[in-house]
């Protein structure tokens, strides 16, 4: 395959796959309401059907303290297992080298691509910054609002 | 270049000074870094987004200055995975490991009750404890000891230009939306349980829950990068 197929062959992936995240979550949704509609649920807002709760059990202060710290540790671990092990696995070496440099100008956006795509680019930086936004907000606001709805 | 340390021990330092690094980008970096730790933390995520704009805006006043940074998309890409992926491992290890606290069983209830009834019925009841559905708890153990801890490494690597980082942001991006698709499909398929048994059902939940959809919108950019880039 020469080079402006190869181009053009990961641009039509690159927007296939643009188009694979649309239809994923579009038919998510429909499916899910489609679904709903079934089981004799509405929009689900009201008419949700709540289980009984049991009671919330601690363990004390002190008790809850300790496995809240327990649980960090252990991810910390986890973290940094994963950085030890990938870090390694994946240095560059004699078999697997680094690229050489090829001169470009790295101040100039368009020198980062392979594949140009300005216009999508654009686009999915605004979807990323949205979506950063509402993922800390909405999961910092669940303890609050938890707290204010069922109080602790 | 060799350096002699003692007698005994000969060091290697790479004489080469790395040009994307500098003084004003590495202090950009390490509000950062201190943007998504707080992130991470679930509860101070708005702090978090306030120490990563300042991040972010003094990465743009380096550039301004004439210093070489990465450009921006690099860096909204990467903190957009490293903040989706902090926040689902450490709100998945807490149901893992922290379940029987009154903290986390006040989240919990909360949480099922209004989104996702799968965090409050019969919590508690499966010898690994927190949610009992037992696909939902298989895919917290894949969230917290594979695809999320390795997706946090490889998206500040991936910030930080190397090669494994980029690598890796590919790898666990597929892994991600292979967990999406398994995830979405069992939700739907324990309706009752899940969606039906709370307040606010399907709306609630894809409203609080499309926020997540990072690995879709990453990886058709990821593959649109030049690769030789991310060459350290």
């Amino acid at each position: 395959m020469i080079e402006t197929d190869v181009i053009r062959g990961r641009r039509h992936a690159i927007y296939a796959l643009v188009a694979f995240c649309a239809v994923f979550f579009i038919g998510g949704i429909i499916v899910s309401y489609v679904v709903a509609a079934k089981y004799g649920y509405g929009s689900g807002f009201g008419d949700g059907r709540l289980a009984p709760l049991g009671t919330v059990k601690g363990q004390g202060f002190f008790g809850d303290g300790a496995i809240l710290g327990g649980a960090f540790v252990v991810d910390v671990g986890i973290l940094f297992a994963w950085y030890w092990l990938i870090s390694r696995l994946e240095a560059p070496a004699e078999d697997d080298p680094l690229p050489a440099d090829d001169g470009a100008d790295l101040s100039r956006d368009e020198s980062w691509y392979f594949i140009q795509v300005p216009n999508l680019t654009r686009v999915l930086i605004g979807i990323a910054v949205f979506c950063t936004a509402g993922v800390a907000i909405l999961a910092a606001s669940i303890l609050p609002v938890v707290l204010l709805r069922y109080g602790w | 270049m060799v350096n002699q340390v003692s007698n005994q021990t000969a060091v290697q330092v790479n004489a080469n000074k790395d040009p994307l690094s500098s003084p004003q980008s590495d202090k950009a970096d390490r509000w950062l870094l201190a943007g998504a730790l707080c992130c991470g933390t679930i509860m101070l995520g708005p702090l978090g987004l306030i120490l990563i704009a300042v991040g972010l805006s003094k990465l743009h006043r380096a550039r301004q200055l004439g210093e070489w940074v990465r450009p921006t998309a690099v860096t909204v890409f990467g903190m957009f995975a490293l903040v989706d992926a902090s926040i689902n491992f450490v709100g998945w290890s807490l149901d893992m490991f922290a379940h029987n606290t009154h903290m986390l069983q006040t989240m919990s209830w909360g949480f099922g009750r209004m989104i996702d009834g799968g965090y409050y019925y019969h919590y508690n009841s499966t010898w690994l404890g927190g949610v009992s559905d037992r696909a939902e708890k298989s895919f917290a153990m894949f969230a917290v000891f594979m695809i999320f801890p390795a997706r946090i490494v490889a998206a500040w690597a991936f910030i930080k230009l190397r090669r494994w980082g980029y690598r890796w942001m590919i790898l666990t991006g597929w892994a991600y939306v292979f967990l999406w698709t398994g995830y979405l499909s069992n939700l739907l398929l324990n309706f009752p349980d899940r969606f039906g048994n709370s307040l606010y059902g399907v709306t609630g939940w894809w409203i609080f829950d499309i926020f997540y959809m990072t690995p879709f919108l990453t990886l058709p950019w990821l593959y649109a990068l030049n690769r030789r880039r991310w060459n350290r």
